[in-house]
């Protein structure tokens, strides 16, 4: 029988949290646990969570040092066989979810199973970069991958990271040699606004930093990320892409700091 | 001789005695209320009294225009919005009109650019607007009393200005009316020493609710400065007595701004009693000829005019009722002061005290329509507005105010099962509010699943609580209808109102957790977005848990039925002990369980609050949890009704039989471990509460299990209960669900213990 760990990240989220957990207990494939991680809470989302404790397998409420230490500490504790990282406001697209990915996970061939992740503020399907493309990062949401528990406690989350830190796991075990198999099938809806607190262009030069770093060597990365940042850039301003051609990736982000204090966009 | 002629002459005695002994501003004003008590007494004796009144003037200089003889006269009619400052204009307008063409008029210079001696026929559009006017009312303080470069050439412009129709010379008179100035009245007085000034009078309901209909007590037209800036002199000024609420709109705002420009108009007509008329509406309204006598004599001028044209009226009036229960009682403390400082110097004690009653009867019994003033509309111009009505346009505001109401007027409801209450009892504050709350607060959580055609009602309804709710929580889950906008509109005018906006749709046990959890009143209650409370609703409950706090206090239901009909389901069943016999009647559901129960706030957490993941009879659990508490009492209130039930749409009976039966039989099975019901008399509890589902196959198989152990002796409450509280079982589905209940009840039949998982 396939086993899942169901693994909740959650700090001041308490409607996003019932609303996740309210469609993991709605699942119909009852062999899974449930891991909820609270990072010491201030607002009632812990109260929340001792009145859901006894459908809870294993629930912490403890402060952390940060998202991803948060979700190490859960990992280490997880004993299914696959693990999901469904965090606080993420939510299972139907009730048969897990039945489904049961029935279609290979253990002989599978490392990691990437489904697809749905954007909650218009249902759109999250895309993926093409799979030659991986060292450009966007190759996978951790809401619609389920990977082998063995693999992802041994390489973990790195803590260093601020917002990157999911990337770089499936980075390294691409790295590693793990084996991703692409299932066309919505796994989780995602709210895509929230966790948007930290600026576009930390969230962009973390990401850079991080991909350089793994395949700056061999792939250009930069050039990469710096023209699809023009023609982003270039759609959300009205202007003519000509225009930016000879902007650095860290001119344009300066540009659009200057332009969206202007302009509010 | 009768009581009037010998009060008359007493107080002519009075008058002498004052006079010789110097108190000039006692004595005018002792002067001035005989003269209106002439007006309006016997006319047969009137003509010779007004006679000897007039010499008494003569011979003691009593004129108070005399000392300004020389120049031209300067008048000021000042006061709070809609308090009858237009009127009074425009009654002065014809008085001086008829002595003398050469007058200046400026009407509103803080805003309009308007020099008429009328107001009808401006088209008060932007192109009026006074640039001068504005740029002064915003660069001098709220409060000013002396010099200031911009104010000083406002006030020059208005009382020095050459004559409009002639620039070469000076008009004889200068009238000028404003509502934005009572705060700086002494900055005009110390420029203008000969300038006299009417202020008008209000009571804070009428003025209030006459604003609330047009434009608010801010100048907020065409823009909101003036009120950030009150707060921020209140507070400076060490004035601010009560905290200003969050909600921008609210009564509270509107009765603090009259409160003080009131308070420092009647300092100022304190401190210049030569200088000052005080027009006090009310007054006028039960003695308009003695009113206008005394003001023809304070101007110094007497003619027909100043009774022209009164029957027509001045400025749009408002006849709206915009004040909720909520707001009378807001307003009290500013009504009371109205009453000591003004009616009862006006009208006397008696004539005052009939304002105690006749207000708050005026407005509870009223025709209810949303305040414009501050929404999207208020803050429209006049243009835009008429370009709003020509392109058929609607708004946020426009769309709440015109929305149909599926339930029907609550008004027809009211009549038609008010049993022995009068209409009065039904709508009107109670009068001693503390007696009933017994120091405790009072509040409830409306929740809001794309309710956009009768939230604004449900809201409405707790607002207009003969006791007002002390809190009111509405959890929006997640609308995508104009519920959002209308929430918005009705926190931004009701202080009691927090919204609470969930980004994701929970369900209505989950929403209603979250507002009991971010409610802090002692007791709490619960009201569906689609339904209504009764207006006795809290009145009643307060009264039944008296300050206890492990009473629960509920109230019959008065259900709302499709073609107009409607009836009262009663509840008594329940007004019980809390404890084993209660626990037994709610778990067989037989009788009409109360809905929307008045809950100590802590008992809610004690009993466990609602299951959040489940979203079938969640209130029937939960009720079955608070119902094994121990100790307290489940009381029943004296109110017709509690909620108004709303039966016309359908609600739970859309849902399948299967997810009935299945919720029931769950439900039941896990609470179990909180009741003591005596094992034999399950089987017959179970088939009761499972009623018309009791033959579905879920149903049947539980039965049996539950059957099959008590018959075995096998029967385990705590056992059961987990089993059904389980994860796992959730995970089942139906047919599995009954496989398992099959086993189960094989495993009671054959002797066998139990396994403490299935």
């Amino acid at each position: 029988m396939t086993t899942f760990s169901i693994i909740t990240i959650v700090r001041n989220d308490p409607v996003g949290v019932v609303r996740t957990l309210q469609s993991v207990f709605r699942q119909s494939w009852a062999d899974y646990e449930l891991i909820v991680q609270d990072g010491a809470s201030t607002d009632e989302t812990s109260d929340l969570l001792r009145s859901l404790a006894h459908l809870i397998d294993d629930l912490a409420i403890e402060p952390d040092g940060g998202i991803y230490d948060a979700m190490n500490r859960a990992l280490m504790r997880a004993r299914g066989d696959w693990l999901l990282f469904l965090n606080a406001a993420d939510f299972f697209v139907d009730d048969d979810v897990l039945k489904t990915v049961a029935g279609r996970i290979d253990p002989e061939t599978d490392d990691i199973v990437v489904g697809q992740a749905i954007r909650d503020e218009d249902g759109e399907i999250h895309l993926y970069r093409p799979d030659d493309q991986f060292w450009a990062g966007s190759t996978c949401d951790h809401q619609a991958s389920f990977i082998r528990r063995p693999l992802m406690q041994s390489l973990k989350y790195r803590e260093d990271y601020r917002i990157a830190g999911d990337l770089d796991f499936f980075t390294r075990a691409r790295q590693s040699g793990a084996r991703f198999r692409y299932l066309p099938l919505p796994i989780a809806r995602k709210p895509f606004s929230v966790g948007a607190s930290v600026g576009f262009a930390d969230r962009l030069l973390d990401r850079l930093d991080m991909l350089d770093a793994a395949f700056g060597d061999s792939y250009p990365v930069r050039d990469q990320i710096t023209g699809e940042l023009r023609a982003d850039t270039a759609r959300a301003y009205g202007l003519d892409p000509r225009l930016l051609e000879d902007r650095t990736l860290e001119e344009i982000l300066a540009d659009r700091e200057h332009w969206q204090a202007r302009l509010g966009q | 001789m009768s009581n009037t002629t010998m009060t008359f002459w007493q107080d002519i005695e009075r008058l002498r005695t004052l006079l010789d002994a110097g108190r000039r501003a006692e004595a005018i004003a002792l002067f001035s209320a005989l003269g209106q008590a002439v007006q309006a007494g016997d006319a047969l004796v009137a003509p010779p009294r007004r006679a000897l009144l007039d010499e008494i003037r003569r011979i003691y200089n009593l004129d108070r225009a005399a000392a300004a003889a020389d120049g031209p006269r300067r008048i000021l009619v000042s006061g709070i919005g809609r308090s009858g400052t237009t009127l009074i204009y425009q009654q002065l307008a014809k008085l001086l009109l008829l002595e003398t063409p050469a007058v200046n008029f400026r009407y509103e210079p803080y805003l309009w650019n308007i020099a008429t001696p009328g107001t009808a026929g401006n088209g008060f559009g932007p192109e009026q607007l006074h640039h001068f006017g504005l740029h002064t009312h915003l660069s001098t303080p709220l409060f000013q009393t002396g010099p200031h470069d911009v104010h000083d050439r406002f006030i020059d412009m208005l009382f020095a200005a050459p004559a409009d129709d002639d620039p070469a010379r000076m008009p004889d008179a200068y009238l000028a009316k404003v509502i934005r100035g009572s705060g700086r009245l002494r900055a005009y007085l110390a420029r203008y020493p000969d300038l006299k000034i009417v202020i008008c009078l209000r009571n804070p309901a009428d003025t209030i609710n006459s604003s609330l209909g047009m434009f608010s007590l801010f100048g907020e037209e065409f823009h909101e400065d003036d009120r950030p800036r009150f707060r921020d002199t209140l507070e400076r000024q060490g004035r601010l007595t009560r905290p200003l609420p969050e909600a921008r709109c609210a009564v509270e705002w509107y009765s603090a701004w009259w409160r003080v420009f009131t308070e420092a108009a009647l300092a100022v007509a304190r401190d210049f009693p030569d200088n000052v008329f005080l027009f006090c509406h009310e007054q006028f309204r039960q003695n308009s000829p003695g009113v206008l006598w005394a003001l023809e004599d304070f101007i110094g001028l007497r003619n027909p005019g100043i009774r022209m044209g009164l029957d027509r009226p001045a400025g749009p009036s408002i006849r709206a009722t915009s004040l909720t229960s909520h707001d009378l009682v807001a307003l009290r403390p500013d009504a009371a002061f109205y009453r000591e400082t003004v009616l009862e110097r006006f009208l006397g004690e008696h004539g005052a005290g009939q304002y105690d009653t006749h207000l708050p009867r005026k407005y509870a019994m009223g025709r209810f329509s949303f305040p414009i003033a501050g929404t999207d509309l208020g803050r429209k111009s006049p243009i835009q507005l008429r370009a709003m009505m020509l392109r058929g346009q609607s708004s946020p505001f426009l769309n709440l105010a015109r929305k149909k109401r599926p339930q029907g007027p609550l008004a027809a409801l009211l009549g038609r099962h008010r049993g022995h209450n009068t209409p009065e009892a039904l709508r009107l504050p109670v009068p001693d509010a503390a007696a009933l709350r017994r120091g405790k607060t009072f509040g409830v959580v409306i929740t809001c699943h794309n309710n956009a055609g009768t939230i604004a009602d449900a809201v409405l309804s707790c607002l207009n609580q003969t006791l007002p709710f002390d809190r009111i929580v509405v959890v929006d889950d997640a609308s995508t209808d104009a519920s959002r906008d209308t929430l918005r509109i009705l926190a931004d005018h009701y202080s009691p109102l927090q919204v609470e906006h969930l980004e994701s749709s929970l369900g209505p046990s989950a929403a209603r957790d979250i507002g009991f959890r971010r409610l802090d009143t002692d007791f709490v209650t619960q009201l569906d977005g689609d339904d209504l409370f009764w207006p006795t609703k809290n009145a009643g409950e307060a009264a039944a848990v008296a300050g206890d706090e492990t009473a629960v206090a509920f109230s019959d239901i008065l259900l709302v039925l499709p073609e107009n009909k409607s009836l009262v389901q009663n509840t008594s069943a329940y007004a019980l002990p809390s404890g084993a016999a209660l626990f037994d009647r709610l778990l067989a559901r037989t009788r009409q369980i109360p809905r929307d129960m008045t809950i100590p706030r802590r008992r809610y957490f004690e009993a466990g609050g609602y299951n959040l993941v489940s979203h079938l009879y969640e209130d029937w659990e939960f009720k079955l949890r608070l119902a094994a508490l121990d100790g307290g009492e489940w009381r029943r209130a004296d109110s017709v009704a509690g909620t108004v039930y709303n039966r016309i749409t359908p609600g739970l009976s859309g849902v399948e039989p299967a997810l009935h039966a299945r919720a029931l039989v769950l439900i039941f099975l896990r609470a179990l471990r909180h009741g003591a019901t005596r094992p034999d008399a399950l089987p017959a509890a179970f088939d009761a509460a499972l009623g018309i589902f009791a033959e579905h196959p879920v149903a049947r198989t539980a039965r049996d299990w539950l059957s099959a152990a008590i018959e075995n002796s096998r029967f385990d409450a705590a056992a059961m209960s987990d089993l059904a509280a389980g994860r796992r079982l959730q995970a089942l589905d139906n047919p599995a669900l009954c496989a398992l209940f099959g086993e189960q009840a094989e495993l009671a039949r054959a002797g066998q213990p139990e396994p403490e998982e299935a």
